[in-house]
C-alpha cells in the first residue's frame, strides 16, 4: 500500500496513540503539579535522592537555628534572673546593661519581661511554606488623659478613672478665662469621644476654681500592664508621683515596648526550643559555647567540651552540620549552597551587635539517619516515596509529551486525507457551524472536568513539606482520558475545517455577517448613508460616554474611516461623471477606470461602460451602413449615367431625322422627357443619400441671407413666369448675416424654389418672406397648390417618398428631402405647413450679432 | 477643319459624339483606352481631345497626365463622376474643360466649339488700335465698339447688361453685391429690395455662357453677390 501513512488503520492507531499518550502527559504532569512544591524537586537535574540534600532540608534548619537562637538567649536571661539580676529600663535603654538593684525606679524582674513578651505567642506569617516571619502581639492598654496643671507638672488618668473623677467632682469644661460652660459628657457616644471633642479645654471644679490648666488625649502606644515593676507600681503610678518621670510617659512606654520586643522572642524561643528540642525528641543537636560569656548551652551534653565533635553526631558519617564561629573563615558546613551570612546572622541576634569580639560557637546538625520519630523524618519520609515515584512519572511525561506531539502532529498532517485519493474529506461533524461544534466540544470537557471533578477534588491541604504525597486517582485519569478523547475530536476537526477552508466559511458569525451585508445592500442607498452617518456619530457619543483613556484613539479611528469613505465615494462619482461627460460628448470608447470603485458604484460604472459600448457599436454600425448605401447609390448611379448618356444622345440623333409623322414625334418627345427625368433622378438620389448621411462637406461663411434670396429669386424669375406665377418678396431692408455654406444653403433654396415652380397652380402668387425673430432667421415660402394635397409633411420630406401619381412631374421628388438635411446639417430647422391647397415651407438659421 | 479625337470605352457614346461632331464639319479620330488614344496621339495631328475617365488599360486622368507631357492642345474630360474633387482633379492634371455624364450633345458640340476658337485664335486675334479691350478668358469686351464677344462670336446685350457686365470685366475677382451692382449702374440707392439684378445676372448668363447652370465666366457668390473670374 503506497499511502499507507494516511490509510484508516493508521490514522485509528494514531488516534489510540494520541489519547494514550495525552493522558500519560496529563495525568504526569498534575502529580508533578501536586505534589512537587519547588523547582528543584520539579526537574530531574536539580532532583536529589535524599531528604537531607534537598534545599527544603537546608531552609528547614536554617529557621531551627533561628528559633534556637532566641531560645538559647531566652534560657541565658533567665539564668540572670536567678544571678539576682533584674531590668532597669532606664539603664537598660541607655547602656543594655542589666542591674543589681532599682534605681530609676523604673524597673522589672527579667522573667515577668519574658512571659508578658511572649505571653500571646508569637503569630506566625507565612509568606511561603517555608519562609515566616514573628510578629509580637502585645496587647494595647488603655486611652491615658494628659492633666496639665498650674506649676506646668502632670497628672495622669486613665480614661474611666477620670470619667468617674469628673462625675464625683462634678468638674466642669471651659476654653475661656470666664466663659465656662457645662457639657454633659453623657451626651457623648462615649467619654473617649467627649475628650477628645473638648481637647485644649481647662478643667473647673464646683467652687469654679481651675483644677487644670488644660487636657489632652495621650497620642502614643500604652500597653496592658500584665506585670508591674519591681516596686509594685503601674506606670502612670511612677509618672505622677515620681518627679523624675513626670511628663516623660511618652518615653517609659517605648522603652517598655522595645524591651518587650526583644524578650517576647526569646522568651517565645525559649518556649519553642524546651517542648521540640530536648534530646531524645529531636534528630537535632545544638551546641553553643560562649567563652567569652561563659556560657554554654546544647542539647547534648557530651559536646560541651569539644562543640566541633557535633560533626560525629549518631553513627558519624550521616550528621549534616552547620558550625558558626566569629570569623566567616570558619564557617563550616557540609550542607550544599548553606549561607555563611545567614547563620552568622542568627549568631547576632543571640549575642547582640558586638558578636564579633566574642569567642564563640554556635553548632547545629541533623542526624541523616533519622533515628528519632520527629518532623525531619516526617518529612525525609514524604520525600523518599515522591523520589521513587518522580522517576517514573517523569519518564510517562517525556514519553506522553513526544508521543502526543509526533501522533497529533501526523495526524494533523493526514487529517481529512485518504489513501484512495487525494480529495480532502469532511465527516459530519465537521459539517456542523463552527461555532456549535467549539461549544459542543469545549462545554463536553467542561462537563467532564466539573460534574465528576467536584465530586473528587483533590485535596489542597498546605503541609509545610518540601513535597507532598498526593496520588492521581484513577477516577481522574479518567476524566483525562476523556478530555484528550475530546480535545483530538476538536482539534482535528478544526484542522479540516482549516485545510477545507470551511473555518469561516462554515460559520454562524459568518452566516450573520453576510445576513447583515444582504440586509445592507437592499437597503435604500439614503437609508444606508444615514445609517453609516448614525453609527459614526454614535461611536463618537458611546466613546465620550465611557470616557476612557482611550476616547480619542476610537474616535480618531472613526473619523479616518468616515474620511476615507468620503474621500473614495467622491472620488468614485468624480470618476463616474466624467465618464458620463465624455461618453455624452459622444466619446464613446471611453471607459470609467474602475480604481476607487467599490460596491453600488462600480456597478454603475461597469453599466455605464456597457452602454457606452454598446452605443458605440451602434453608431459604427449605423455610420457604416449609412456610408455603403451611398456608396452603393454612388456607384450604381454611375452604372446608369453611361447608358443614360447614350440614350440622349441617340434621341437627339433621331430628332435630327425629321420625322413627319406627328406620332414618331410625340413617341420622341416622351422618350426624351422620361430620358431627362432619370437623369434628374440619378443626380438627386446621390445628392439626397449624402445629405441624410451627413456625407458632405461644409464651409462656413459669412452670408447675407437678404443677398442669396435675391440672387435665388432672379434665378428663378423666368421659370415662374413661364408658369405664370408672380413672386412676392417681402426682405428686411438690412442686411441678416449667417454663418452657413453658401453653395449648400443655395441647394436648400433651390430645392424650395424648384418645388414651387413645378406644383404651384399657374396663375397664382409665391410669397416668400424673410423675417428675423429672437436672434433666428425665418425664411417662408408659401404656394398654392395645382394639385390636392393629400399627403403629410412628413411623406413629403421622406425619402424615395412620393406624394401621389399626380406629382410626378419632373422632379425625382427627393428636393424637400434633400433640403431639409441639408439645412438640418447646418443647425437649421426646416418646417412644412399644409394648410388645404396651402402649401409652406419654412427654415430657419441661427443669426450672427 | 479640326481633328478631333474622342475616347471613350463605350462604344455607342463614341459614335453618337463622332456623329455630332462631323455635322459640325470636324474629322473624327477615335479610340476606345487610354493606350489607344496615347497610340493615335502619336499617329495623328490632333487638335482635341475628349477622353473619358474610367476605360480599362489607362484610365483618362493617367492618359491626360501623359499627353500634357508634350501635347498642349485642348483636352475635354467626360466622365459620370460627378463630384467636386473629381472636376477639380481633372482640371487640375490639365484638362480644359470637364462635362459630366448624362451631358446634352449640344452643349458638347458648344464646348469643343469655345475650346477650338480659343486655343486657335486667341493669339492671333487682331487688336484694334487705340481701342480699349477688356477680356477674361475667351470673353472680351470692346469699349469703344460697345462689343462683347465670347470666343470671338459677337454676342448681343441691353445697354443694363452691358454696363453691368462691364462693371465686373473691369473689376476682376472682385464680388459686387446686388446693392453694389444697383448703386454703381442706376446710379440711386438701393431702396427697393427686389431681384431686378439678379434677374439681369441671370439673362446675361444665358448669352454668354454655355450652361448658364455652370457658370465659366459670371460666377454668383452665393449670398454675397457676382464676379468675373480673372481667366
Amino acid at each position: 500500500m503506497k499511502k499507507w501513512y494516511k490509510a484508516g488503520v493508521t490514522k485509528a492507531s494514531l488516534v489510540i496513540l494520541a489519547i494514550i499518550c495525552g493522558t500519560m502527559f496529563i495525568t504526569s504532569f498534575v502529580w508533578f503539579g501536586l505534589n512537587a512544591q519547588d523547582t528543584d524537586s520539579l526537574l530531574p537535574t536539580t532532583r536529589v535522592a535524599k531528604f537531607e540534600e534537598s534545599s527544603r532540608f537546608k531552609e528547614l534548619l536554617s529557621s531551627d537555628s533561628g528559633t534556637i537562637a532566641q531560645g538559647i538567649k531566652g534560657r541565658v536571661l533567665r539564668e540572670k534572673e536567678e544571678a539576682g539580676e533584674l531590668l532597669d529600663l532606664k539603664k537598660y535603654s541607655e547602656t543594655g546593661e542589666f542591674s543589681k538593684k532599682d534605681e530609676s525606679g523604673f524597673s522589672y524582674r527579667i522573667a515577668d519581661l519574658l512571659a508578658w513578651g511572649s505571653m500571646n505567642g508569637y503569630t506566625m506569617t507565612h509568606y511561603n511554606e517555608l519562609m515566616y516571619e514573628m510578629q509580637s502581639t502585645i496587647p494595647e492598654g488603655p486611652s491615658v488623659i494628659v492633666c496639665q496643671k498650674a506649676d506646668d507638672s502632670y497628672q495622669y488618668f486613665t480614661v474611666a478613672d477620670f470619667h468617674n473623677i469628673v462625675k464625683e467632682e462634678d468638674y466642669t469644661f471651659s476654653f475661656g478665662q470666664d466663659n465656662t460652660y457645662n457639657e454633659d459628657p453623657e451626651g457623648y457616644y462615649s467619654f473617649d469621644d467627649f475628650v477628645y471633642a473638648n481637647e485644649g479645654a481647662s478643667v473647673y471644679g464646683k467652687d469654679n476654681a481651675q483644677i487644670y490648666k488644660k487636657i489632652w488625649m495621650f497620642t502614643g502606644v500604652t500597653y496592658a500592664e500584665e506585670y508591674k515593676t519591681i516596686s509594685g507600681k503601674s506606670i502612670l503610678e511612677i509618672a505622677n508621683t515620681e518627679p523624675e518621670w513626670n511628663g516623660k510617659l511618652q518615653e517609659m512606654y517605648e522603652m517598655l515596648g522595645s524591651a518587650l520586643d526583644s524578650f517576647g522572642q526569646a522568651g517565645s524561643g525559649l518556649t519553642y526550643m524546651e517542648e521540640n528540642f530536648r534530646q531524645g525528641d529531636t534528630n537535632l543537636t545544638y551546641v553553643y559555647a560562649n567563652k567569652t560569656d561563659g556560657i554554654m548551652q546544647t542539647n547534648d551534653e557530651s559536646l560541651k567540651n569539644n562543640p566541633d565533635k557535633i560533626k560525629e553526631i549518631g553513627n558519624g558519617r550521616s550528621a549534616k552540620y552547620v558550625i558558626v564561629k566569629p570569623r566567616l573563615k570558619d564557617f563550616d558546613t557540609n550542607i550544599e549552597k548553606a549561607s555563611a551570612t545567614e547563620w552568622m546572622s542568627y549568631a547576632k541576634e543571640l549575642m547582640g551587635d558586638d558578636y564579633k569580639d566574642k569567642d564563640f560557637t554556635l553548632a547545629l546538625a541533623v542526624d541523616g539517619d533519622y533515628p528519632v520519630k520527629d518532623n525531619y523524618y516526617e518529612q525525609s519520609e514524604v520525600y523518599k516515596s515522591f523520589y521513587r515515584q518522580a522517576g517514573d512519572y517523569t519518564i510517562f511525561f517525556i514519553l506522553g509529551l513526544v508521543g502526543t506531539l509526533v501522533s497529533v502532529l501526523w495526524l494533523t498532517v493526514v487529517s481529512g486525507r485518504r489513501s484512495r485519493d487525494e480529495e480532502l474529506h469532511l465527516n459530519m461533524f465537521d459539517r456542523l457551524k463552527t461555532e456549535l461544534a467549539a461549544v459542543l466540544v469545549i462545554g463536553a470537557e467542561a462537563f467532564v472536568v466539573a460534574a465528576i471533578g467536584s465530586q473528587y477534588g483533590f485535596s489542597t491541604t498546605s503541609s509545610g513539606y518540601a513535597v507532598a504525597n498526593h496520588s492521581v486517582s484513577l477516577v481522574w485519569v479518567i476524566i483525562f482520558f476523556a478530555s484528550m478523547c475530546l480535545f483530538l475530536a476538536g482539534y482535528l476537526s478544526l484542522v479540516r475545517r482549516i485545510k477545507g477552508r470551511t473555518l469561516w466559511k462554515n460559520s454562524i458569525l459568518k452566516y450573520l455577517v453576510n445576513l447583515v451585508q444582504i440586509a445592507f445592500r437592499h437597503v435604500n442607498i439614503l437609508w444606508r448613508t444615514v445609517l453609516l452617518f448614525v453609527i459614526f456619530v454614535l461611536i463618537h457619543w458611546v466613546t465620550l460616554g465611557a470616557g476612557t483613556s482611550s476616547m480619542p484613539v476610537v474616535m480618531l479611528v472613526a473619523e479616518i474611516a468616515g474620511l476615507v469613505y468620503l474621500v473614495r465615494t467622491t472620488l468614485g462619482r468624480a470618476a463616474i461623471h466624467k465618464g458620463i461627460k465624455r461618453i455624452a460628448d459622444g466619446d464613446l470608447n471611453y471607459k470609467i477606470p474602475y480604481q476607487f470603485l467599490k460596491g453600488e458604484q462600480l456597478e454603475i460604472a461597469e453599466k455605464i461602460n456597457n452602454i457606452g459600448e454598446g452605443l458605440d457599436k451602434a453608431v459604427e454600425e449605423s455610420l457604416r451602413s449609412e456610408r455603403m448605401k451611398t456608396d452603393l447609390i454612388t456607384n450604381v448611379s454611375h452604372d446608369i449615367k453611361t447608358p443614360l448618356t447614350s440614350i440622349i444622345n441617340y434621341i437627339g440623333l433621331l430628332k435630327q431625322e425629321n420625322f413627319t409623322d406627328p406620332k414618331l414625334v410625340k413617341y420622341l418627345d416622351i422618350l426624351e422627357e422620361k430620358a431627362m427625368r432619370l437623369k434628374t433622378l440619378t443626380e438627386d438620389v446621390v445628392e439626397a443619400s449624402k445629405a441624410s448621411s451627413g456625407n458632405v462637406n461644409l464651409e462656413y461663411m459669412n452670408i447675407n441671407l437678404v443677398e442669396l434670396i435675391q440672387q435665388t429669386s432672379g434665378e428663378f424669375a423666368e421659370r415662374l413666369e413661364s408658369r405664370k406665377l408672380t413672386e412676392i418678396l417681402s426682405l428686411p431692408e438690412t442686411e441678416v448675416v449667417v454663418r452657413l455654406d453658401s453653395r449648400q444653403t443655395w441647394r436648400v433654396l433651390e430645392n424650395i424654389y424648384n418645388n414651387a415652380v413645378k406644383y404651384s397652380q399657374p396663375g397664382t402668387r409665391v410669397y416668400s418672406h424673410l423675417e428675423v425673430k429672437d436672434q433666428r432667421a425665418y425664411f417662408s415660402l408659401k404656394n398654392i397648390s395645382e394639385e390636392e394635397l393629400n399627403i403629410t409633411p412628413d411623406e413629403l420630406t421622406e425619402r424615395f417618398i412620393r406624394g401621389d401619381a399626380s406629382r410626378s412631374k419632373e422632379g425625382s421628388g427627393l428636393g424637400l428631402s434633400i433640403a431639409k438635411s441639408l439645412t438640418e446639417l447646418q443647425g437649421g430647422t426646416f418646417t412644412i405647413n399644409l394648410d388645404g391647397d396651402l402649401f409652406k415651407v419654412t427654415i430657419s438659421f441661427p443669426i450672427i450679432k | 477643319m479640326a481633328n478631333i479625337l474622342v475616347c471613350d470605352d463605350d462604344k455607342e457614346i463614341v459614335e453618337a459624339i463622332g456623329i455630332y461632331l462631323e455635322q459640325e464639319g470636324y474629322t473624327i479620330y477615335k479610340a476606345y483606352d487610354g493606350m489607344e488614344a496615347l497610340k493615335v496621339l502619336r499617329e495623328e495631328t490632333i487638335n482635341l481631345l475628349i477622353i473619358d475617365v474610367m476605360m480599362p488599360k489607362l484610365d483618362g486622368i493617367r492618359a491626360t497626365l501623359k499627353i500634357r507631357e508634350e501635347n498642349n492642345m485642348p483636352i475635354i474630360i467626360l466622365s459620370a463622376k460627378s463630384e467636386d474633387a473629381d472636376k477639380i482633379l481633372g482640371l487640375n492634371v490639365g484638362a480644359d474643360d470637364y462635362v459630366t455624364k448624362p451631358f446634352s450633345p449640344l452643349e458638347l458640340v458648344a464646348r469643343v466649339k469655345s475650346q477650338l476658337r480659343r486655343f486657335t485664335k486667341l493669339g492671333s486675334e487682331m487688336k484694334t488700335e487705340g481701342s480699349v479691350i477688356y477680356s477674361s478668358g475667351g470673353l472680351s469686351i470692346n469699349d469703344d465698339l460697345k462689343e462683347v464677344s465670347v470666343d470671338g462670336e459677337l454676342i448681343r446685350l441691353t445697354p443694363i447688361e452691358y454696363n453691368i457686365l462691364l462693371l465686373l470685366v473691369k473689376n476682376q475677382g472682385r464680388v459686387f453685391s446686388t446693392d453694389q451692382i444697383y448703386e454703381s449702374i442706376w446710379n440711386e440707392d438701393a431702396i427697393g429690395v427686389d431681384n431686378t439684378v439678379a434677374v439681369h445676372i441671370r439673362h446675361i448668363r444665358e448669352k454668354i455662357e454655355i450652361n448658364p447652370k455652370d457658370p465659366r465666366y459670371l460666377k454668383v457668390v452665393w449670398g454675397l453677390g457676382y464676379k468675373v473670374e480673372k481667366l
